[in-house]
């Protein structure tokens, strides 16, 4: 394992150097076409200002990522995944750069989905089991969840909170309160973070979700573990992102990643997503 | 293979390969992906029989893409500018193109005018390799949907792209509109189109064509009339793009108002 060491090595990497050594994925995803899941419909507008999930827009390569149904760990073949191709053994895929252009304004991050459910009922107060087992950064440094809806909550707003295992191992931890429900925060595709409790900087493991109270329809929402890997303001239609000369640098991306698109968007309007990532294998 | 950054400075001073191109205004809809290959001037030809464009073709960006010798061509640099708002280019390699579909009452049964498609010369595999629906003329106001049957990047025939809106408000009821079809799940590339079937009727002809392509590099263009550039390493470079010879290069537009502007712009490419 290394990292790539300078300029001249950038250079002989990005141009078959030491083999197959690069890649580029273009990507596009397409939320106004009708399928996804294991439903039917018109995907809703975003809500301005709050976050919502690309997963089930359809696109290329892999199609429309579908409802997980029970507690999984979804890879890059996962239908819905921004598939790539795996470095060779004892190599590392590096993310240099990231293009992504928008048909409207917003925030999009780059992050590999590690764990995934759905079936969550948003009329159960009780705790509702997540459980499942992380196979990429399974030390849980830097891995973030939120509550993912797939069908709409009930419009009587109240807070969620998860207990999970933090990245020392600690188990029992509860993450601070957030609303749910209610007008912006029950919609299809809205993500509502779930912040981790104070010091805690990731996640190895969520046993439960818990509702404070009903948001009186059930609806359909789950839990989904996430590594950001790469964040792209879009202010006018299109950004890239170089990791080369720019910080973070080059940011590995895990063997079978699953990779997937967040967004913030700043309108109502429904996003056309087109991308492209460069990686070199070192 | 460039092992160095000497050897790329060299490259940049002894074997660039440079091409100027300009292509009037278009009117667009914002957020949605045009192409620029019938645009004047050098425009392109909206072709009738399934055929391979190549570097010859009228509507290359530049006929100087051949290579001998096993040599490899990459991409090095771009200026662009435009006098639009914002806009995406999205530089692109024109592998296969046919005419002659059309998307009213006439085609809403399967449509094999013309395909399938002619066999890809470049990216054989199909690996990457996308399809698009190319309206050369207007559809009409009547939303439809459309689906390729296609062969991917394995071989295996009788794939079907996800149903895609075509016909309504921006999806073909402006020229040169251009609706990149979702491949289905777990494909990762097109080899062939055998078929394209619309839904209803839009109301109108919708002329229309199956064009697959390969994309090279997005270039984001920020403010009108501001240049933007883009090199090979640093920066959001293009990271080396390889241009396979006879490329028949042409550019997508994704426009963040409603017309991609004048477009000026370089490219330069080098031999290792």
């Amino acid at each position: 394992m290394a990292s790539l060491t300078d300029l001249s090595d950038v250079l002989n990497r990005g141009t078959g150097g030491g083999g197959d050594t690069w890649q580029r994925v273009f990507w596009h995803r397409d939320p106004r076409i009708k399928r996804y899941g294991t439903t039917s419909g018109t995907i809703p507008s975003p809500v301005a200002g709050q976050w919502s999930s690309a997963w089930c827009h359809i696109g290329s390569p892999n199609g429309s990522g579908s409802l997980p149904g029970a507690v999984s760990a979804p890879t890059s073949s996962t239908s819905g995944a921004i598939s790539f191709r795996n470095p060779i053994a004892g190599r590392q895929n590096w993310l240099v750069c990231c293009k992504i252009t928008s048909s409207h304004d917003m925030v999009a991050v780059l992050y590999d989905r590690l764990l995934h459910i759905s079936g969550l009922d948003g009329t159960n107060t009780g705790a509702q089991t997540v459980g499942g087992t992380l196979t990429r950064y399974t030390d849980g440094v830097g891995n973030i969840m939120w509550a993912e809806i797939y069908g709409p909550l009930g419009s009587t707003g109240t807070t969620i909170s998860a207990s999970y295992t933090n990245q020392a191992g600690a188990s029992g931890q509860t993450t601070i309160a957030a609303t749910i429900g209610s007008t912006g925060f029950n919609e299809q595709f809205r993500i509502i973070n779930l912040p981790l409790a104070a010091g805690d900087f990731g996640i190895q493991a969520v046993a439960s979700a818990t509702l404070a109270a009903s948001t009186l329809t059930a609806g359909n929402f789950g839990i989904t573990v996430a590594h950001p890997i790469s964040a792209i303001s879009l202010p006018a239609n299109a950004a890239p992102r170089d990791l080369l000369s720019t910080l973070p640098g080059p940011t590995e991306v895990k063997s079978d990643a699953c990779l997937a698109i967040a967004y913030l968007s700043h309108s109502t309007s429904l996003p056309y997503l087109f991308g492209s990532l460069h990686f070199l294998e070192k | 293979m460039i092992p160095n950054y000497r050897k790329y400075l060299e490259q940049v001073k002894n074997s660039q390969r440079t091409t100027s191109f300009t292509k009037s205004s278009t009117t667009t809809q914002a957020g949605r992906p045009y192409s620029l290959w019938l645009q004047t001037p050098n425009a392109g030809v909206a072709p009738t029989t399934a055929a391979v464009p190549d570097n010859t073709t009228a509507g290359a960006l530049t006929s100087n893409t051949a290579i001998t010798g096993g040599k490899i061509l990459r991409f090095l640099n771009t200026d662009i500018v435009s006098s639009a708002t914002a806009v995406l280019f999205i530089l692109c390699d024109r592998l296969s193109h046919q005419g002659g579909l059309v998307c009213n009452s006439s085609g809403i049964i399967g449509q094999q005018t013309n395909l399938p498609t002619t066999p890809l010369t470049r990216y054989t595999t199909g690996v990457g390799v996308y399809a698009g629906l190319e309206f050369y003329g207007v559809a009409g106001g009547a939303t439809s949907t459309f689906i390729f049957k296609y062969t991917n990047e394995k071989g295996v025939a009788g794939r079907m792209t996800y149903p895609t809106q075509a016909g309504g408000s921006g999806f073909g009821t402006t020229n040169y509109r251009f609706i990149i079809a979702p491949l289905f799940q777990n494909d990762q590339g097109v080899r062939s189109v055998e078929e394209m079937q619309c839904s209803i009727s839009t109301g109108d002809t919708g002329s229309c064509g199956v064009t697959l392509f390969k994309p090279l590099l997005f270039v984001p263009v920020f403010a009108p009339n501001f240049p933007s550039s883009i090199d090979a390493v640093l920066g959001a470079g293009s990271r080396f793009v390889q241009i396979q010879s006879t490329a028949c290069l042409f550019w997508l537009a994704i426009t963040y108002s409603t017309s991609t502007g004048t477009v000026l712009g370089r490219l330069s490419f080098a031999e290792d």
